[in-house]
C-alpha cells in the first residue's frame, strides 16, 4: 500500500505542473528609421539674440510645450540647468530677479526634444528624437536701455511706414506707436497697438506732409524716441502752355494714398486765402487757371487734403501744409518798367536801374539785340523810323546817341556846356533832333550835330512829359497846368495850342502818327482826337461809351491804341473808331503803365505777353 | 517541476480520505482533455491597457482553449451512484507585443487555475457495467495570474512583473460513458461544461488590493466558463470485482 500512496503523489503533482499555458508570437513592423525634424516654433518672444534684462527685476522666460511634438525642453543659464519638465507639462518657464550689475553678461540656451516622427516604438515613448537648441546672451542692463526707438520712416506704396527696433527684453506685451505732431489737436496720440514683438513696422495712413514724430512705449513702461519727418510736400510750379495758356503743376507726394484731394488757392490783394478748387487724387497733378487776368502777379497755393482726420484746423493746414508760386499769364518775354517802338516790328525795353537796352523782335518773340552802358539807364527815347535812340543815365548832364543802324556813328554827348541842367528831353526825331527842357526853357536840338536849333521860354512851370514827330517838326509839352502844342519852322518854335490840363481835359496820352500829314492822337478820359497837324483841326473825335481808365500807347502801323475801360484793355482803332476788348485784368490794373500793344501782340511790363 | 503548498495539501487530503476508506471499493481515475474559456473581463483588461500605451500592440494569443488534466476518486454506493473527489488544473493566457527596430513591448498575462472538488455520478451502476451517465462536479476554483510587461528600447529592458490570485466556486455538470476495459480498468469519455462564479484577482496576502480595470471600473476576473471534453481512465482497486 505505501507503495500506492507514494506514487499517487508523484503521479498527483506530475499531472498538477505539466502542460501550463506558455504565451507565443512576435509582431514585427518595418519602419523607416528616418524620422523627420518637427516644425517647431520656439516661441519665446525674444527678438534678437541679444536679450536686454533690466536691472533688478524679476524676468520670466517661457516656451509653450506643443504637446506630442515636444519631449522635453529646459534652460540652462550660464551652463547650470534651471528647470526640466518633460512633455506631460505644458510650460518650461524660468522666473528670476537678475541682481548682477548692469553689464553683466549671461549666456542661456535652451534645449529642446522634440518627437523623431518616424513612428517607432521609441518615438511613441519619447525615447527618439531631435535635439534643437538655440541660445542668446543674456545681458543685465538699465531701464532706460530697454526702450525700442524708431529707427526708419520711408514711403512705401503711397505711405508713410514707421520702423522701429525689435523689442530686446523678455516677457514682451505690446508695442505703442504714438505720434506727435506740434501744430496737430491733440499734440500727441496713440496710433497703432501692436502684440507681436516680431511686428517692427506700421503703415501711418494718416500722414498728409504735416510735421509728425514717432516713438515706441514697451509694455506700458519703456519710452524710445525717433526722428522727425515732415513732407514732402508737393511743390507746385506754373507753367505757360504754347498759346500762353497758364497751367499749375506739381509732383505727386509719396503718401498720395493718404490724400483725397488737392486744394488750390491763390492770394487776393488783401492777403487773403482764396479757394480756386479742389482736385481729386486720382485727376493728376496738373491744373489750367480758367480765366486767368492778364497783367496780374498770382501767387498760387497748393495744399494735399488727406483722406483721414489730420488732426489740423484749416488755418494750420493752409499755414504748414501748403506750397505757393508765382505766376503770369501768358508767354515769357523780358521783363521792363520802360518801353518803345517805331515804325519796325520791334520794341526796345529797359527795366529799372538797368544799364542795357532790349531790342525784343515781334516777329521772334526773342530778344534780338543788347545795347549796354556803363552807367544806369534812367531814361531813353526812339525815333519813330527806329534810326535814333537818346538815352540819358544817371550822370547828370550826359546822354547817348544811338544811331541804331550805323553803331560807329553812336556816341556820348556831354551838354553841360551847351544846355546846363537838364531835366527832360522830349525823345527824338527821324532826323535826329529832339526837345530838352529845364524848368524855364525848351530848346530844340540836333543831337547829330550837338548844336542848338531852337529856344522858347516856356509859358508853365514843371514840365514832366513830352513828345517829338517823327519829322521833328511837331511836339507836345505837358506842363503842370496845361497841355501845350508847339510846331518848329524856320528855326523857331511856335505854339500851336494850349489846353488846361484838368477834368474832362486832362490828357492821358498824345502820340504822332506819321505820313506826309503828320497826325497828332490825343487821350482824355472821355474821348479821342486826331489832329490834322498841318492845318491844326480836328479830323476824328470818338467819345468813349465809358471814362477810360489809362491809356498805354499807339501802334503806329495799325493805328490801334491801347485803352484800359475799367477791368478790359481795349484796342482802339483811331481812324475808324472800332473797339476790340482783348483782354480782362484786375482791378487794379490799369495803374499798371507797363502795358503795350504791338505787332498784334499784347506785352506787359513784369514779363508777359500775349499773341492776339 | 515545482512543489508547492497547495499540491501539498490536496495530495495529502488524498492520501488521509484513501487511507480512511481503503476499506471501501474505490476507484481512481486520470484524465485529460481539451477546455474552452471566456475570459472577457481579462480581455476587456487587455484592452484598457493597449488603449494606455502610445503604441499599438498586436494580440497574438487571446486565451486560446487549453488542456486540461484531472484525477478523480470515486466510491460506489447503491448501485447506480458513485461520489468521490476530483481535482482538475488547467491554464490559458494572452500576448500582447509589438516590435520595432527601436525596441519591443511585450504583455504576457498567464493565468492558472486548479479546481478541487466534489463529483458525483449517476447511472446504471456506473463504472460497473457499459453505459452513459451523468456527472455532476462542484468544487472551488483556485486561480492565479501572473502578467510579464517588458519594454525595451535600444538594448535596454525594462520588466515588470505581477502575481495575483483569485478563488471562487464551481458547478461542472455532465454526461459521460464509461466503457469496462478489463476487470480493473475503465475508460470514460467526457464532455461538461464549467460554470464558474469569481469574485476577482487580488493580491496575495491581500484580498483588498483588487485588480480593477480603470475603464469599466469593474474587477478583472478569471473566467474559466466553457466546454470541457476529454477521458479519463479508471483503475479499480475493488478487490471483489469481476
Amino acid at each position: 500500500m505505501k507503495q500506492i500512496y507514494l506514487g499517487s503523489l508523484v503521479f498527483i503533482l506530475f499531472i498538477l505542473q505539466s502542460c501550463t499555458f506558455n504565451p507565443k508570437g512576435e509582431e514585427f513592423v518595418t519602419i523607416n528609421p528616418t524620422g523627420s525634424i518637427p516644425n517647431i516654433e520656439i516661441n519665446l518672444n525674444l527678438a534678437t539674440d541679444t536679450i536686454f534684462v533690466p536691472f533688478n527685476q524679476k524676468v520670466t522666460f517661457a516656451y509653450g510645450l506643443h504637446g506630442d511634438k515636444v519631449n522635453w525642453a529646459q534652460f540652462v543659464i550660464n551652463g547650470v540647468v534651471q528647470n526640466n519638465r518633460d512633455f506631460a507639462y505644458d510650460v518650461v518657464d524660468y522666473s528670476w530677479t537678475f541682481n548682477d550689475a548692469p553689464g553683466k553678461i549671461y549666456p542661456m540656451e535652451l534645449k529642446i526634444f522634440t518627437r523623431s516622427q518616424t513612428g517607432s516604438i521609441a518615438d511613441k515613448m519619447g525615447a527618439e528624437g531631435f535635439l534643437i537648441s538655440r541660445k542668446w546672451i543674456v545681458k543685465i542692463t538699465n531701464e532706460d536701455k530697454m526702450a525700442s526707438h524708431v529707427i526708419k520712416t520711408d514711403f512705401v506704396n503711397g505711405r508713410l511706414r514707421v520702423e522701429w527696433e525689435k523689442y530686446k527684453g523678455v516677457d514682451f506685451i505690446n508695442y505703442k506707436l504714438y505720434k506727435s505732431m506740434p501744430y496737430g489737436i491733440p499734440t500727441s496720440y496713440l496710433l497703432a497697438t501692436i502684440n507681436s514683438s516680431t511686428v517692427t513696422s506700421f503703415i501711418d495712413t494718416t500722414y498728409h506732409g504735416e510735421l509728425s514724430g514717432y516713438y515706441i512705449v514697451n509694455n506700458d513702461r519703456y519710452s524710445g524716441f525717433g526722428p522727425q519727418i515732415q513732407g514732402p510736400l508737393p511743390v507746385i510750379r506754373s507753367e505757360n502752355a504754347a498759346n500762353g495758356d497758364l497751367v499749375l503743376k506739381w509732383d505727386k507726394p509719396p503718401y498720395y494714398n493718404n490724400l483725397k484731394s488737392y486744394r488750390i488757392s491763390l492770394k487776393d490783394r488783401y492777403g487773403s486765402m482764396q479757394q480756386i478748387t479742389e482736385l481729386p487724387i486720382a485727376s493728376g497733378e496738373s491744373y489750367m487757371v480758367p480765366n486767368p487776368l492778364f497783367g496780374h502777379s498770382y501767387e498760387f497755393y497748393i495744399t494735399p487734403v488727406a483722406l483721414s482726420d489730420n488732426h489740423y484746423s484749416t488755418p494750420f493746414l493752409t499755414a504748414f501744409l501748403s506750397t505757393y508760386t508765382t505766376a503770369t499769364y501768358g508767354l515769357t518775354i523780358p521783363k521792363y518798367t520802360s518801353i518803345l517802338s517805331g515804325e519796325e516790328p520791334v520794341s526796345y525795353l529797359l527795366n529799372d536801374n538797368s544799364s542795357v537796352i532790349l531790342q525784343f523782335d515781334h516777329r521772334t518773340f526773342t530778344t534780338t539785340r543788347t545795347i549796354k552802358y556803363k552807367e544806369i539807364v534812367s531814361q531813353f527815347f526812339l525815333s519813330q523810323n527806329c534810326k535814333y535812340m537818346i538815352t540819358r543815365v544817371n550822370i547828370n548832364q550826359k546822354i547817348y546817341l544811338e544811331d541804331l543802324t550805323d553803331s560807329t556813328k553812336s556816341k556820348s554827348i556831354n551838354i553841360s556846356s551847351s544846355f546846363p541842367q537838364i531835366q527832360y528831353t522830349a525823345s527824338v526825331s527821324n532826323s535826329g533832333t529832339g526837345i530838352m527842357i529845364n524848368n524855364k526853357t525848351a530848346v530844340m536840338y540836333d543831337y547829330i550835330n550837338e548844336r542848338k536849333l531852337a529856344e522858347i521860354l516856356l509859358p508853365g512851370s514843371g514840365s514832366y512829359y513830352s513828345k517829338i514827330s517823327g519829322s521833328g517838326n511837331f511836339f507836345f509839352m505837358l506842363t503842370t497846368n496845361s497841355s501845350e502844342y508847339y510846331q518848329y519852322k524856320d528855326n523857331q518854335m511856335v505854339l500851336l495850342q494850349t489846353e488846361t490840363n484838368q477834368g474832362i481835359d486832362q490828357i492821358m496820352k498824345v502820340e504822332y502818327l506819321p505820313g506826309n500829314n503828320e497826325k497828332l492822337v490825343r487821350v482824355y478820359n472821355n474821348r479821342l482826337e486826331v489832329v490834322d497837324c498841318n492845318t491844326w483841326t480836328i479830323e476824328k473825335k470818338w467819345i468813349f461809351p465809358a471814362v477810360i481808365q489809362n491809356a498805354y500807347n499807339v501802334d503806329i502801323k495799325s493805328g490801334k491804341m491801347l485803352l484800359c475801360e475799367k477791368t478790359k484793355l481795349i484796342l482802339f482803332d483811331v481812324m475808324n473808331g472800332t473797339r476790340e476788348e482783348v483782354a480782362t485784368i484786375d482791378d487794379f490794373g490799369y495803374m499798371d503803365w507797363t502795358f503795350f500793344y504791338k505787332y498784334g501782340q499784347l506785352l506787359w511790363g513784369k514779363g508777359a505777353a500775349l499773341k492776339l | 517541476m515545482k512543489l508547492n503548498k497547495l499540491n501539498l495539501l490536496i495530495a495529502a487530503t488524498l492520501i488521509v480520505f484513501s487511507t480512511t476508506l481503503k476499506a471501501q471499493d474505490f476507484i481512481a481515475g486520470f484524465g485529460g482533455g481539451g477546455a474552452t474559456f471566456g475570459m472577457n473581463s481579462t480581455k476587456n483588461f487587455n484592452q484598457t491597457i493597449i488603449k494606455s500605451l502610445p503604441f499599438q500592440p498586436v494580440i497574438k494569443d487571446n486565451f486560446p482553449p487549453w488542456v486540461f488534466s484531472r484525477i478523480d476518486l470515486l466510491f460506489f454506493f447503491p448501485k447506480n451512484m458513485a461520489f468521490g473527489y476530483t481535482v482538475s488544473s488547467t491554464s490559458t493566457g494572452s500576448r500582447m507585443t509589438l516590435s520595432d527596430y527601436s525596441g519591443k513591448y511585450t504583455f504576457d498575462n498567464v493565468q492558472q487555475g486548479i479546481f478541487p472538488g466534489i463529483k458525483l455520478l449517476f447511472g446504471k451502476n456506473p463504472m460497473q457495467t457499459n453505459g452513459m451517465n451523468v456527472s455532476f462536479e462542484a468544487g472551488v476554483s483556485l486561480s492565479s495570474m501572473k502578467i510579464k510587461e517588458d519594454l525595451t528600447l535600444s538594448g535596454e529592458s525594462t520588466k515588470d512583473e505581477s502575481n495575483l490570485k483569485a478563488m471562487g466556486i464551481f458547478l461542472q455538470p455532465g454526461v459521460n460513458y464509461i466503457r469496462v476495459l478489463n476487470a480493473k480498468i475503465r475508460l470514460s469519455a467526457d464532455l461538461s461544461y464549467y460554470f464558474g462564479i469569481e469574485k476577482g484577482y487580488h493580491s496575495p496576502g491581500n484580498k483588498d488590493a483588487r485588480l480593477i480595470n480603470p475603464d469599466s471600473h469593474e474587477p478583472v476576473k478569471p473566467q474559466w466558463d466553457g466546454i470541457r471534453i476529454g477521458v479519463t481512465l479508471y483503475y479499480s482497486f475493488k478487490k471483489t470485482i469481476k
